[in-house]
């Protein structure tokens, strides 16, 4: 069983978490300010790393709370979990 | 190995089998080892002989044995291939285990199931959930029980359980600004007690959700949202809150299974639930259209709302869910005598078709703005921003050529179009034809005497008048564009 | 009032093992809210909050689970949801929160077995050695496709909440599942 470490929970099956895309994306203050490409951008453009990626998990069925993980997208290992709204840690690369 | 003589002659001799799931033949090895291949992965590359999902069981020591003989070696020189997992046949039941039958997928049942039942029900799946479709009596077909169903909402009263539907409690000091951030509507001029019709987008600002959204205080809103779309809402609604507004003290509890629904509709609901509410004034001063009062219903407690999905003055009565069934059963002790007819899910679709109202997902489809289909009246015009708002700015989204939600009438009013058939505007063509839309709902509507359906059209509002035409396989279907309300389309029913 | 056997509480599985039996709750709230406002609803209950991933308090009349960090689940074994109610939403008035009455909205199921922790991993995918999850702990997990909130109350003694309508899916697949645990070997 693939564990997932909740930075609220500890470690825990996978099953009970949702995959949520990329992390670290915030929706514009001000969206009328936004012209129509920089809109889409922010919709559909993401980065698709190979290696490295930050990306949003949710512990669905668990504290149902939404964090941030460093994946190796190549390998599939997390290399760290935080909490929403922390900067990511410094992987190592 | 046994292997028939086969004449060195000129003459072909029959086809003679080695692999018979891949069916390589002995004149393909033979070919293999002219052009060279000696080793017998290479003959099994080259010809694919053992490399089917049999791996090599009816065919390996075939191939090796000729192999063998023809390159003039002792068998065991020339080598086994390797055959890979699953070289013997796994059963599906292996891969199902457990899961099969009844604990295949969760059975959702609602309170009023063994109601429904005993009532003669025809069930069908909507999402996890068992739905009751329609009440036959005896000789019934679908068709007839519907149009039995209808005629008895529109002049007597139905009743219908509408317990599958999604329920979100939104409460905290920030409740109506999150609201207010998310769906289109304006929340903060709604008053405690009073409902609105709400809309939700995603941010790329097509239609979501909707449903019905309560104030049952300052601070708190009963949000219901559509059957197959309570999780993801639900979902949808705490990413936003944890992720983008954490500035707002707002939070959501599903209470879909708190509640039992029992909706009460046609002209005659009111006299119906009257005497079952313990004397709580239901009167149209009291409790008008699009309004919600706590109250008991024969003792049980309840949470009443003014609601219709139908067209006719109607209520919906919500009972905590272990007494959904007493409920119902106070209900209809009173009102069977008196023509109280169950409606299931087919009724329930072509009345609300008859009145316009859209069901996500069958007449939206993922692209569909609010104007597209008529719902532009709900977008809250003066709020600086909502999910949805920015993306409905973008010029495509303004095209008077998008698909706009239309009404349909054939030309003979006994053909009822199929659903996603396609729509010309020219008639005659060959394919490939210029496609300019397609029918999304279509019914025979007892109250009419005829059919209706609904359509997402290019341009649709401004052909209203136009004939169009379905080509089907049996020819082309003329039908007329008109407005997407066929009943009652002042509303003057509902404010009764 | 005849309801249907498959809707209501005691199901199938319920009723004819003895390792697993319906549980009365009087009450249940989902409360949510800073940790002012939890520690008020518990100081009301006579309580401190379990303010731990997992963690649950209680006493007879009542038990506090974390489901989340601003987010507890209440069970109230005696007090209905009315009177409880008002009592926190007294308590809760000068903390913003949310309360809301869910009493109905799932049903418990009590598994008391010597082979209650495997029989649960059938389907749960959680650790529940007793060293993971220790006696007391709580919290919110799946039983294949349907959530549950799994309270451990002894080592063989598991609580366990679903929603109304997957408790029939939920006790189809235990009963299944304990068949390996309960047959007879050979």
């Amino acid at each position: 069983m693939l564990l997932i470490r909740c930075p609220h929970c500890g470690e825990r099956p996978e099953p009970e978490f949702a995959y949520g895309g990329e992390a670290h994306i915030a929706r514009p203050a001000d969206p009328s300010a936004v012209s129509d490409d920089g809109w889409a951008a922010y919709l559909y453009l993401r980065t698709n790393a190979k290696g490295l990626h930050a990306e949003r998990w949710r512990h669905t069925r668990g504290c149902g709370r939404f964090f941030n993980a460093l994946r190796d997208t190549t390998t599939d290992r997390f290399i760290a979990t935080y909490k929403a709204g922390e900067r990511p840690p410094e992987g190592p690369r | 190995m046994g292997r028939l003589p086969r004449a060195e002659a000129a003459v072909p001799g029959p086809k003679a089998f080695v692999d018979f799931q891949h069916d390589v033949m002995l004149k393909d090895l033979d070919l293999a080892m002219r052009e060279g291949f000696r080793s017998i992965e290479h003959i099994k590359r080259y010809t694919t002989t053992g490399m089917a999902t049999d791996q090599g069981k009816t065919s390996n020591l075939n191939a090796l044995h000729h192999a063998a003989r023809e390159l003039g070696k002792p068998v065991p020189a020339v080598g086994l291939t390797t055959f890979r997992m699953p070289y013997t046949p796994v059963t599906f039941a292996s891969f199902a285990g457990q899961a099969r039958g009844e604990i295949f997928d969760p059975v959702r049942r609602t309170p009023m199931h063994g109601w429904a039942v005993r009532q003669g029900a025809v069930f069908e799946d909507v999402g996890m959930w068992k739905r009751a479709r329609y009440f036959p009596r005896a000789g019934d077909d679908m068709h007839a029980a519907v149009a039995r169903e209808c005629r008895a909402v529109r002049e007597g009263c139905g009743v219908f359980d509408a317990s599958t539907l999604g329920k979100i409690v939104v409460a905290g000091p920030g409740a109506t600004a999150f609201m207010d951030r998310l769906y289109v509507n304006d929340w903060s001029k709604l008053a405690v007690g009073r409902c609105k019709y709400g809309v939700l987008l995603r941010d790329d600002g097509f239609v979501y959700d909707d449903g019905v959204v309560a104030r049952l205080a300052p601070d708190r809103f009963h949000v219901t949202t559509t059957t197959g779309g309570a999780a993801r809402v639900l979902a949808m609604m705490e990413d936003y809150r944890q992720t983008e507004w954490t500035d707002l003290d707002v939070w959501l509890t599903s209470t879909t299974e708190q509640w039992a629904v029992i909706a009460v509709q046609g002209p005659r609901a009111r006299e119906l639930l009257a005497p079952l509410v313990d004397g709580l004034d239901i009167s149209a001063a009291a409790l008008p259209h699009m309004a919600v009062v706590h109250g008991t219903l024969r003792g049980i407690p309840m949470m009443l709302f003014r609601v219709s999905f139908t067209g006719e003055l109607g209520f919906e009565v919500n009972v905590p869910s272990d007494r959904g069934a007493e409920a119902l059963e106070a209900i209809w002790a009173a009102g069977a005598s008196q023509g109280l007819t169950p409606y299931g899910t087919e009724t329930m679709h072509v009345l609300r078709a008859e009145k316009g109202f859209i069901i996500i997902g069958q007449d939206t489809d993922g692209t569909v703005t609010p104007d597209d289909v008529g719902l532009a009246w709900a977008i809250g015009k003066s709020k600086p921003d909502f999910v949805g708002k920015r993306a409905l700015a973008r010029p495509s989204m303004r095209s008077p050529d998008r698909k706009q939600l239309v009404g349909l009438l054939t030309r003979d009013p006994r053909v009822v179009l199929e659903e996603g058939a396609q729509l010309v505007d020219v008639p005659g063509q060959s394919p490939p034809m210029k496609l300019i839309g397609h029918v999304t709902s279509s019914y025979a509507s007892a109250t009419l005497g005829r059919s209706i359906a609904l359509a997402v059209v290019a341009g649709g509002r401004a052909r209203i008048g136009q004939t169009l035409y379905v080509p089907m396989p049996g020819g082309e279907i003329p039908v007329e564009v008109c407005a997407p309300v066929f009943y009652d389309p002042k509303g003057a029913r509902l404010n009764v | 009032m005849s309801d249907t056997q498959d809707s209501r509480t005691p199901g199938r599985a319920a009723s004819v093992h003895g390792w697993l039996q319906p549980v009365p709750v009087a009450a249940r709230f989902v409360l949510q809210g800073g940790p002012g406002a939890l520690a008020a609803a518990a100081a009301a209950l006579g309580l401190a909050d379990p303010d731990a991933a997992g963690r649950t308090a209680g006493d007879d009349a009542v038990t506090i689970l974390w489901l989340g960090p601003d987010e507890r689940l209440l069970l109230s074994w005696r007090e209905h949801a009315p009177a409880l109610g008002a009592r926190l939403a007294a308590a809760l008035a000068a903390h913003a929160h949310s309360l809301v009455d869910i009493t109905q909205r799932q049903v418990a199921l009590r598994l008391t077995a010597p082979f209650a922790a495997d029989l649960l991993n059938c389907g749960c995918p959680l650790d529940l050695d007793p060293a993971s999850f220790p006696v007391g702990g709580g919290t919110r997990t799946l039983f294949n496709k349907t959530d549950i909130v799994l309270w451990r109350r002894g080592t063989e003694d598991f609580h366990i909440e679903v929603w109304r309508s997957f408790s029939d899916y939920l006790q189809r697949w235990l009963a299944e599942s304990a068949q390996d645990f309960t047959r007879p070997a050979g």
